[in-house]
């Protein structure tokens, strides 16, 4: 998905002038290639994501559209108020690209998770969420962000899926065909742990925002099983509003809220397992969601 | 031009009528302010963002009434506009906005103007665009660690045309302001806020690498009680008898 990230930008700056790309000292060598083809367009800032977001914003007011890249809590948190005045309230267009997703750097401890980051980029009026599985969406909202000039954030993950299911260019997917009123609705790498051959329809979601509300209300379910890659419930009130009035049961599989490495470490895996991200354990909760 | 005390006048009056206001900070860069668009800037309503033309940002949004002051000088809104501060619909807020003419950027976070204004002063240096960008930043201000970062970024990029000026008022009296620039190989000049040559070193600019001025000025500057107790005064607007001592007194 990050050779993605660096193959799509390097021919975005080929492609298109007013891109400029700052690092904030992580993937730095990924993009040598393109700090040697443009040195004046790419900038590894170091280590300072406050000063990288508002030098971006500065740029961007002044006609660029700037890609900024760091670790997400750094990104997203450390940043986030200059996300939101930089970009937010100055109505200016940028993409915020982060890697790490909310557990990738797991061994690393809780200072590098950021399971909050989409929750914190939903209260960003404006702002575009972007939550992909697959690398050929990353190659789809980065080139879509950057004709538009919107304001967008793109999670990247090391939990990428092999496949060519694409939710770039209408943020959702329909699998399956609807035979209850109960739907899963998998958003990015969850996607995986989803069964095609059940009998339940499957919403795969890879844009949070602007949400897609409009399949909610088409597919009208009484009963939704959300399988959240960041903090459980993170999600739980666009879907009220999308099917309002309309009453909707919904549980998640999520990340808690707390902490991740109170009980110990793990790997990325291990973690999915401990939380319930596993075939199993959907269907496990499907039936549960189906009992009530 | 209209005259510092007019100016002076035009900000207490805009004040007491809004109810709202930070009057002390605002009137310590005034002159400031009014000199830049006076004598240096060479913009009007109609050329402001013009490619190429020199730009202004408040990095010390909280200062706004002095430049709204300025800004009606020179014709890029009106007194409705100044009437009308901090109203529904109004124009005009307690923090300066880029839907402001001759406002390029909605500041009132503090350590966030200065960074903005190094991204601004970076793109003219990658399309090769003439004209300085100022950014006047508070001494409080530069506490903020995305100050610092900004400088040490605008010294990294190596442009010369970004003017940081400081409106050293008081809020950090010991601010050590050559040990922070000169370590990064900026020049710059502190004068004193009532200082003749203002207008040519806002003018001068640097050499391969930005440059800076600091600019010591009382807070409240004009207003005899408002320099006696500025800490007072942050964010006081005067009581009716209060304003008519000080529209006497700046008569």
């Amino acid at each position: 998905m990050r050779k993605q990230f660096v193959n799509t930008v390097t021919d975005l700056l080929r492609r298109d002038d007013r891109v400029v790309l700052l690092l904030a000292d992580i993937s730095v060598f990924a993009f040598r290639e393109a700090r040697a083809e443009f040195p004046d367009r790419v900038i590894n800032v170091g280590v300072s994501e406050q000063g990288m977001t508002s030098v971006a914003a500065g740029l961007a007011r002044a006609g660029f559209y700037p890609i900024c890249h760091t670790i997400d809590p750094f990104a997203i948190g450390r940043a986030y108020e200059q996300i939101k005045v930089g970009f937010g309230i100055q109505g200016l267009g940028g993409c915020f690209v982060t890697v790490g997703a909310s557990y990738d750097y797991s061994v690393m401890g809780p200072t590098h998770h950021g399971p909050e980051g989409v929750a914190l980029m939903l209260t960003v009026p404006g702002m575009q969420v972007h939550v992909p599985a697959y690398a050929s969406e990353v190659n789809g909202v980065l080139r879509d962000s950057v004709e538009r000039g919107s304001l967008s954030y793109l999670r990247l993950t090391e939990d990428r899926v092999v496949g060519t299911l694409d939710g770039s260019r209408d943020g959702a997917v329909l699998l399956g065909t609807p035979c209850d009123d109960a739907m899963v609705v998998a958003v990015g790498p969850t996607i995986r742990h989803c069964d095609p051959a059940d009998k339940h329809a499957v919403l795969y979601v890879c844009t949070v925002s602007p949400f897609p509300a409009a399949m909610f209300r088409v597919l009208k379910p009484k009963r939704i099983l959300v399988l959240e890659p960041f903090y459980t419930g993170t999600l739980t009130h666009l879907i009220q509003e999308a099917l309002y009035p309309e009453p909707v049961t919904i549980r998640s599989i999520g990340v808690p809220r707390d902490f991740l490495t109170r009980k110990g470490y793990g790997t990325r895996e291990e973690i999915d397992r401990a939380l319930g991200f596993t075939e199993a354990n959907v269907k496990l909760q499907l039936d549960m969601l189906m009992a009530e | 031009m209209t005259s510092l005390q007019d100016l002076r006048r035009k900000i207490i009056q805009t004040a007491y009528h809004a109810g709202e206001g930070h009057i002390a900070s605002s009137l310590s860069c005034l002159r400031l302010i009014q000199v830049l668009f006076d004598e240096v800037l060479d913009i009007t309503p109609d050329n402001w963002t013009d490619p190429g033309r020199p730009v202004f940002v408040l990095s010390k949004g909280h200062g706004c009434l002095a430049l709204y002051a300025v800004l009606h000088a020179h014709g890029f809104i009106t007194q409705q506009d100044l009437d009308d501060l901090g109203k529904p619909m109004g124009l005009l807020g307690g923090h300066p906005t880029r839907d402001i003419p001759g406002c390029w950027l909605t500041t009132g976070s503090l350590g966030q103007g200065l960074p903005m204004a190094v991204g601004m002063a970076r793109a003219r240096q990658i399309r090769k665009e003439p004209g300085q960008i100022y950014v006047l930043c508070g001494d409080g201000e530069m506490n903020e660690g995305s100050s610092l970062e900004a400088v040490r970024l605008a010294a990294q990029l190596r442009f010369s045309n970004l003017t940081i000026i400081i409106d050293a008022n008081g809020s950090h009296p010991d601010m050590p302001w050559p040990a922070l620039f000169h370590p990064y190989n900026m020049g710059g000049t502190m004068i004193l806020g009532e200082s003749p040559v203002m207008a040519q070193e806002l003018k001068r600019g640097g050499m391969l690498m930005p440059n800076y001025l600091v600019v010591h000025t009382p807070k409240g500057w004009g207003v005899e009680r408002m320099q006696r107790e500025p800490e007072a005064w942050h964010r006081r607007v005067p009581t009716p008898q209060e304003y008519r001592e000080i529209m006497e007194e700046l008569t």
